[in-house]
């Protein structure tokens, strides 16, 4: 059975890794290469690294320490940031990583995403979506969220866009869910559970997780196919290890560790 | 020596890391009489059948790999263009001809409400099959999947996964071996698979 994606999410900004909360305020926690090896070997089940502010300050993701994530990580892993045409997304994943994420660059030119399907396949493409919901207009999209002072809503609705990008050839989508990012509250299961609704590719919930219940309670209530979190994984409120432990003794479908990886584990220790 | 053929694989660095830890010589070579001449062969793929092939015939590769008596992996679309036919081609045309060295097809995984395609993730792999290379314990597994397509089940098939139906993952025939994940990206599982066929 295909198991349910634990994804630690790396906000760059700078050569380093950071988090913020609802979207500002951003905190150091450490370098790349670093944190990407403490998370394979914690049990991640793939990594996406978010330059935060490439789109907003207008260039792309730089890809020296894309190649040597390549030559260090053996799981898949993601890169976001600043990619706006086939020739950036080219270089991205020449440099090793799996799949590229747009997020406001698509927003802006829509057809970069069938472009992009074209040029590589749509296993990929994914698509990031920061949605926020008001009273007064429901769920809405956003981009420039890495920027507080450039940040700007789009014309179409969240699932709108939702539909409009897998129609375009997005192989995945990431739905952020801004009004519970960074709060550890849990994730917006009810936004979630609508976009699976609409969704026939992978959906990996954003925003929110607190506690190894939010991850439990998003996979048995939205179906989602994975889900994302920084803050409780780069504070280590929340080991990744742990949280599998937990999910699976729920009877969710989860990967193990490799039975390689218990065997040389108890090589070293004889 | 292990061959790499890079024609339809945009991403070597991690197949490359993986050779490197279990200490195997490698090259990156499109020269059909490197190829032919190298100890194991590794064909990559990744991207949409039809150009892969035109790719492969472009570079005039096609009759090479078909004619490979070495052990010769195909991973993921590599593993797919190994068989007759697939029907990963351009919209509303015809399936598009493959190497045609394992007599099967390549078709789409059929769409069913409340599934998610691609086949993307962490899946588990379970025998179906005797191989030489592994024990049937030892291949039992998580492995990471990324496909749409899915390779036609016969007697090449030794072991396979669970996607709403029974999905190829290793499949043996003659020389040929194919894996429909990525054992490059699929941790320490991965890597003892490749070294059960490389080493």
């Amino acid at each position: 059975m295909l198991s349910k994606r634990i994804i630690p999410c790396l906000d760059v900004k700078a050569g380093t890794v950071v988090k913020g909360v609802n979207f500002r305020q951003h905190r150091e926690v450490g370098g790349i290469l670093d944190l990407a090896r403490y998370y394979t070997e914690e049990g991640a089940d793939e990594l996406v690294f978010y330059d935060i502010t490439a789109s907003a300050e207008g260039r792309r993701v730089t890809t020296d320490w894309i190649s040597k994530l390549a030559k260090v990580l053996d799981i898949p892993f993601c890169v976001a940031g600043g990619i706006r045409s086939v020739e950036d997304a080219n270089e991205v994943l020449r440099a090793g990583a799996d799949k590229i994420s747009v997020n406001s660059p698509a927003i802006k030119d829509p057809d970069l995403i069938n472009r992009l399907a074209k040029a590589f396949g749509r296993q990929c493409v994914v698509v990031g979506i920061d949605s926020h919901w008001s009273e007064e207009h429901g769920y809405e999209s956003y981009r420039n969220t890495g920027i507080p002072e450039l940040m700007s809503k789009q014309e179409k609705s969240t699932f709108d866009w939702l539909v409009e990008v897998q129609e375009r050839g997005a192989g995945e989508i990431v739905l952020n869910c801004m009004g519970s990012d960074g709060t550890k509250d849990g994730y917006d299961c009810k936004q979630l559970a609508k976009a699976r609704s609409l969704c026939g590719v992978p959906l990996i919930a954003s925003g929110g997780a607190g506690c190894a219940e939010d991850f439990y309670e998003v996979f048995t209530k939205t179906q989602v196919d994975g889900a994302l979190a920084a803050s409780i994984f780069h504070n280590k409120t929340l080991r990744i290890g742990a949280l599998k432990k937990y999910l699976a003794s729920r009877n969710l479908p989860i990967r193990k560790e490799s039975k390689w990886e218990t065997k040389q584990l108890q090589t070293f220790k004889a | 020596m292990i061959t790499i053929i890079p024609t339809v694989g945009s991403n070597l660095n991690s197949i490359c890391s993986a050779l490197d830890r279990l200490e195997l010589t490698w090259q990156i070579s499109e020269d059909p009489k490197e190829i032919t001449n190298s100890e194991k062969v590794i064909l990559p793929g990744v991207g949409h059948a039809e150009t892969a092939m035109a790719k492969l015939k472009a570079k005039g590769l096609e009759e090479t790999v078909r004619s490979l008596s070495q052990l010769t992996l195909g991973i993921c679309l590599g593993m797919q263009l190994l068989f007759e036919e697939s029907e990963e081609s351009d919209e509303g045309a015809m399936p598009v001809r493959c190497l045609s060295i394992i007599p099967g097809r390549v078709k789409e995984i059929a769409f069913k409400p409340g599934m998610s395609l691609p086949h993307m993730g962490w899946n588990q792999v379970k025998p179906a099959g005797n191989s030489a290379h592994w024990q049937a314990e030892d291949v039992e597994d998580y492995y990471y999947f990324v496909h749409g397509y899915y390779c036609e089940n016969g007697p090449w098939v030794k072991a396979v996964t669970d996607y709403v139906e029974a999905i190829p993952a290793i499949v043996e025939y003659k020389n040929f071996v194919g894996m429909q994940f990525h054992p490059e990206k699929s941790s320490t599982a991965g890597l003892e698979l490749l070294r059960s066929y490389l080493s």
